[in-house]
């Protein structure tokens, strides 16, 4: 059974453009640049020194504190510079700069093929070791959600195989493509937690993932995979624990406290990777769609090369081009340069056409309540906006400004065009300095 | 040189909806309705909505000059706050008198709350009043298709009850083809429930509207009728309650944002309806019972606040 969540918008998928396109393996570059913030969490130091060699997998930064994972070179050569650059994530951040020697030489790998036989803390500690963060947007470090509390008891482990937003297809690939590598993580993350049950929700749209996955997996009883209406933010993790299991995640609370845990299905393949294979998470499935591209296709790219080096293959068209984002179009982040480094939570490189923005004129808002019929979150966008501007900062939070999740869908549908979510970004980020005072 | 990367906050695509397609939705749904007032008030009809069409657009426009604010040519809302005024009111009102009700509606009824979007109450409903409190002979002049003036329905019941109204057609089933086709008094666009159901279709199959405020507010003048005795499948169909409820009380600007909000809006709207026909000295009062209730959309917004997700709220 599926529960229907409230709101949402049905943009056009726009995955036709790259939904058959198998994964191509990019040619590492000869420069790569690692920005030591990659996840949610704290910062990284740099292990290594200038002019030192570091071949494939080799730890370059790490973090022994707080809400961290590290870093791991994807290519083998000499350090040539450690400093403060502009990244992707909006921000200045020290950066490690690595020439490629293109001899591919690989650090010796701690492989564990009978992970079954290890602990469950042991199991996460790999995780960790192996740099490994969530592929679903927010990049939150994937040992950290495993690390439950040991009064938890989890009861479902949920794939969110949604890929809601709209053009990327790199979940599907990978589902597609490394289909047993998928299973075997999810496997691996289904012992860590102990689990009962695991449940795999994915988007209608994506009917021949739902179908291979069913034929490789119709011989567990405890697992299931949920086909998903095609509906903004279906991939969202409280909605999509709301469509799967009918909970309702109450605000400031987790979901291990429902008894669950929500894992991407890209992750997945990392952790096989990580634990049976020793690999740190090096590399990352990249789609490049948009019309500013001649050939849009899926990428398999080494972190660190930059956005030039991989948007080169499918031939940018730079006139046509008016915004180059990573992520989606709903949620992702707007890039200035093709300078700019991939980090770990590149899952999509778009080039936008002005066609494809649909960019409307502002005009005055009509009250016409369609964000709140869109908000997934059941708030109230246009009143945020109103109190915003006349910075009514204590009303906002009696409105719920904080449970805002930045979807999109309101701004998307509004028709006069107001800049719904941009106006309650900076409300959230006021209130957060005023709580600091 | 490369060309410039434009960079803003998400989300990065839009909708195809704008108000200017919601408008032109509006207008596409009104064209039965004139198209109807058309064929039975012939001349006069067109020449009243050309009037009053092309007022609606130089007021707007003028003012926009005098207060020195940029004319925004893609916004057709002033044509349909005159279409609507002209669609409520007898086809054959002195057209000057047209004019300044259009002049009311669009500079007090909208341009001096700020415009589109800031005025509190349904502009149109704004002109009918004022005409119908400055010129109240003019306003129920009724001229039928034929030319020959008379009492509407309405009035009839009022004087006469239910019997009486029926006696207009000769019978029942009668009646209630005449009442919705929309060959009988009335003003030029409330007459023809066909035509204006047709529109209020389009509208549904456009989303541009929800059942929310046209069902909970012709279902309660529904009941209440039929409570108070008279006869409830006339009582909805006549007077400008199908024009109201589908084409009035479903303006964005004026109404409430909720689902639960537009119920409440369109049961009051509904009871205020058979109070003012039944207890009030109009025998009509959609206008001022939509206008009313417009005065405490404020309000209902304020109570029918939204819970968020994971509160326990329903999840409308």
């Amino acid at each position: 059974m599926v529960w229907k969540f409230k709101g949402g918008v049905h943009p056009a998928d726009k995955k036709e453009f790259t939904q058959d396109m198998e994964i191509e393996t990019q040619e590492p570059p000869t420069r790569l640049y690692f920005p030591l913030l990659q996840h949610i969490g704290s910062e990284l130091t740099p292990l290594v020194k200038i002019g030192a060699r570091v071949k494939i997998g080799q730890k370059l930064a790490e973090c022994e504190r707080g809400l961290a994972t590290p870093i791991h070179s994807s290519v083998s050569g000499y350090v040539r510079n450690i400093s403060r650059q502009v990244f992707p994530l909006n921000g200045v951040v020290e950066t490690i700069e690595i020439e490629n020697d293109f001899k591919e030489e690989w650090i010796e790998l701690e492989k564990f093929p009978h992970w079954y036989e290890i602990s469950r803390e042991k199991l996460i500690e790999i995780i960790r070791e192996k740099g490994i963060v969530g592929k679903g947007g927010a990049t939150f470090p994937t040992y950290a959600k495993l690390s439950v509390p040991s009064s938890a008891r989890i009861e479902t482990l949920i794939i969110n195989g949604a890929e809601c937003e709209p053009y990327l297809t790199s979940d599907y690939r990978v589902m597609m493509e490394y289909t047993q590598k998928v299973i075997g993580g999810v496997k691996i993350l289904g012992y860590i937690l102990g689990v009962k049950k695991i449940i795999f929700g994915i988007e209608k749209n994506k009917p021949h993932a739902i179908e291979l996955l069913r034929n490789e997996l119709h011989d567990y009883d405890d697992i299931e995979i949920i086909a998903l209406p095609t509906r903004y933010p279906q991939g969202g993790e409280k909605q999509l624990i709301k469509a799967l299991t009918g909970k309702e995640l109450s605000p400031g609370k987790l979901p291990y406290e429902l008894g669950i845990v929500v894992q991407n299905i890209t992750t997945a393949k990392y952790v096989f990777e990580g634990v049976v294979e020793g690999i740190p998470m090096i590399d990352t499935v990249i789609t490049l769609s948009g019309e500013g591209y001649n050939r849009p296709t899926n990428v398999l790219a080494r972190l660190g090369s930059r956005f030039k080096d991989v948007v080169k293959m499918v031939e940018i068209d730079h006139n046509r081009t008016e915004k180059l984002i990573m992520g989606g179009p709903m949620m992702g982040i707007a890039q200035y340069s093709v300078d700019l480094p991939i980090i770990k939570g590149t899952t999509g490189i778009l080039a936008l056409s002005k066609y494809e923005l649909n960019k409307k004129r502002t005009k005055s808002c009509i009250s016409c309540g369609r964000c709140i019929k869109a908000c997934p979150m059941n708030l109230h966008p246009l009143e945020f906006v109103k109190l915003v501007l006349n910075e009514e900062f204590e009303s906002l939070e009696n409105f719920h400004i904080m449970k805002c999740i930045d979807c999109g869908c309101c701004t998307y549908i509004c028709p006069s065009n107001r800049p719904l979510v941009e106006t309650i970004k900076l409300g959230k980020s006021k209130i957060r300095e005023l709580n600091r005072k | 040189m490369l060309k410039k990367l434009r960079v803003s906050s998400s989300p990065h695509i839009r909708s195809n909806e704008t108000v200017t397609t919601i408008m032109r939705d509006v207008l596409i749904a009104l064209v039965p309705s004139m198209v109807m007032a058309i064929v039975f008030f012939r001349v006069q009809a067109v020449i009243l909505l050309l009037t009053c069409m092309a007022a609606s657009l130089i007021i707007e426009w003028g003012v926009h000059i005098t207060f020195k604010r940029k004319i925004d040519f893609t916004d057709t809302s002033p044509l349909v706050t005159g279409i609507l005024l002209a669609l409520i009111v007898p086809s054959n009102l002195p057209l000057w008198m047209a004019i300044i009700g259009v002049f009311v509606a669009i500079f007090f009824g909208k341009m001096v709350f700020g415009g589109l979007g800031h005025n509190i109450f349904n502009p149109a409903l704004v002109g009918r009043c004022f005409l119908l409190a400055s010129w109240p002979v003019a306003m129920t002049n009724w001229a039928s298709f034929d030319g020959v003036s008379g009492a509407t329905v309405l009035n009839t019941i009022k004087m006469h009850g239910n019997s009486a109204a029926t006696a207009l057609f000769g019978t029942t089933s009668g009646e209630y083809l005449h009442m919705f086709l929309g060959s009988r008094l009335g003003s030029l666009g409330e007459t023809s429930t066909l035509a204006l159901l047709i529109g209020a279709l389009y509208l549904f199959l456009r989303r541009t509207i929800s059942w929310h405020t046209p069902a909970s507010m012709i279902g309660t003048v529904f009941l209440l009728s039929w409570c108070v005795g008279r006869d409830p499948i006339l009582s909805i169909m006549s007077g400008g309650l199908i024009l109201g409820a589908f084409f009035m009380a479903t303006d964005m600007v004026t109404t409430p944002k909720t689902g639960m909000g537009k119920i409440i809006f369109g049961v009051g709207a509904g009871a205020l309806v058979v109070w003012i026909r039944v207890k009030g000295g109009y025998p009509e009062g959609v206008a001022y019972a939509i206008l009313l209730m417009n005065a405490v959309t404020p309000l209902i917004d304020k109570m029918t606040k939204p819970k968020p997700f994971g509160y326990g709220g329903k999840n409308a």
